[in-house]
């Protein structure tokens, strides 16, 4: 960013960045959205990414909940939540659930390690722009929070049907999620191209 | 004031990467990406998506969103009825959620689309600040009209015990998950620049579409 000029991507004005700081947040004057958005150094990012993906395993494959219905039990994990459906017809609201609440939110955090790493072992930042138009693309149909709090619903929505308990998964797939917006807020894709913040 | 902007100053953002180049240029010359001052055909794509969102959202409210069979009995409901539901059960905070996910965002986003879209239409720039903070409220709030579609999938998912219950979605739910679907792409293809543009953008979009 540090390019002597840039222009507010929300109503267009150019505005001269001489002395620009990256540490700090910049609001444009016309129309006060941010316009640039300080992000971590990408040893930090890679890091939390990697912690995310490890609570991704057992978020998926273990039960989130188990429940009991005239003495039928039935342990539920996300996995099955998403795989049900392609046995049994519902293919595009199945697509659309399991692909926002769960598949985009780890294609992110994979394509933000393969930038943040490939950028670490000296990759051009121009070779691999087509994974940060990917990134741009997703970005917006992540829905990782919604899910979770979906899940609450149902739950109390079942709890009239049936004796719930809670289980292991539940709390994987929570801490996916605090991971996954800490990583997810502190990347910049703006910082690919400022090699000054590279160095940090 | 008059402010110095990218089409009186003839250049363009990449919006992937941040860089500003003259507008005759056509790849991002720093990263590489397609540029455009403004999004190709922005206005009358969301004109189109917010309509065909707006069509969705009567069937989405008609028909039942998942179907309950219980015992041998059928028991659909659709989205009013389950916020009742919660409100009867005493689950009230819960009622408030799912009705304000899945009934008041849908029914706001589309008006603040609207809005915007009489803003550019009728070239209202004093409102264009306050259109820019709506843009960015139903940028963030869009979301969350998924709840209900999520908490369906899950549902039919979990409760599968052949002779006793079963949960099916009805007509609702894919009507519904269209309209939010919709909104969201509506909302993408929507270009805020558009409210702020005093002079006719001659290498934008709504200019080109209406020579069309």
């Amino acid at each position: 960013m540090v390019r002597g000029q840039t222009a507010c991507g929300d109503c267009g004005i150019i505005i001269d960045v001489d002395d620009f700081d990256t540490t700090h947040q910049y609001s444009c004057p016309r129309c006060h959205s941010t316009f640039y958005r300080p992000g971590e150094s990408y040893d930090l990012v890679i890091m939390m990414a990697i912690t995310s993906m490890l609570f991704f395993v057992p978020a998926f494959f273990l039960p989130i909940m188990t429940l009991e219905i005239m003495g039928q039990s039935h342990s539920v994990t996300l996995f099955q939540a998403v795989w049900f459906f392609v046995n049994d017809g519902y293919i595009v609201i199945a697509i659309i659930a399991a692909a926002s609440g769960v598949l985009i939110p780890l294609a992110l955090l994979g394509l933000i390690l393969m930038m943040a790493i490939a950028l670490k072992i000296g990759y051009d930042p121009r070779s691999i722009s087509y994974l940060i138009r990917l990134y741009e693309r997703f970005s917006g149909w992540s829905m990782a929070e919604v899910y979770l709090v979906s899940i609450f619903v149902a739950m109390i929505k079942l709890g009239g049907m049936a004796e719930l308990s809670l289980e292991f998964g539940l709390f994987s797939f929570s801490s996916f999620l605090v991971t996954f917006y800490i990583t997810i807020t502190w990347f910049n894709p703006h910082d690919l191209w400022n090699q000054d913040d590279l160095e940090n | 004031m008059t402010w110095k902007t990218d089409v009186s100053e003839e250049k363009s953002l990449c919006r992937y990467c941040g860089h500003v180049q003259e507008d005759t240029v056509s790849e991002c010359l720093q990263c590489g990406a397609i540029l455009h001052q403004r999004i190709p055909h922005s206005i009358m794509l969301t004109w189109g998506y917010a309509l065909a969102a707006v069509l969705f959202l009567i069937p989405a409210n008609l028909f039942p969103m998942m179907v309950v069979t219980a015992l041998g009995n059928d028991e659909g409901s659709t989205i009013m009825e389950g916020v009742i539901y919660f409100f009867k059960h005493g689950e009230a905070a819960i009622g408030a959620i799912i009705f304000i996910a899945s009934v008041a965002v849908p029914i706001f986003k589309l008006a603040v689309l609207f809005f915007l879209l009489a803003i550019v239409h009728l070239k209202r720039h004093d409102k264009a600040l306050l259109g820019t903070k709506l843009f960015h409220a139903i940028h963030f709030i869009g979301k969350w009209s998924m709840l209900d579609i999520f908490v369906v999938a899950l549902m039919v998912s979990i409760v599968q015990f052949q002779s006793l219950a079963s949960i099916h979605t009805g007509g609702a739910a894919i009507a519904f998950a269209s309209a939010v679907v919709f909104t969201i792409i509506a909302t993408e293809k929507f270009d805020p620049r558009t409210m702020w543009d005093e002079i006719e953008n001659t290498k934008g979009d709504y200019q080109c579409v209406r020579r069309l």
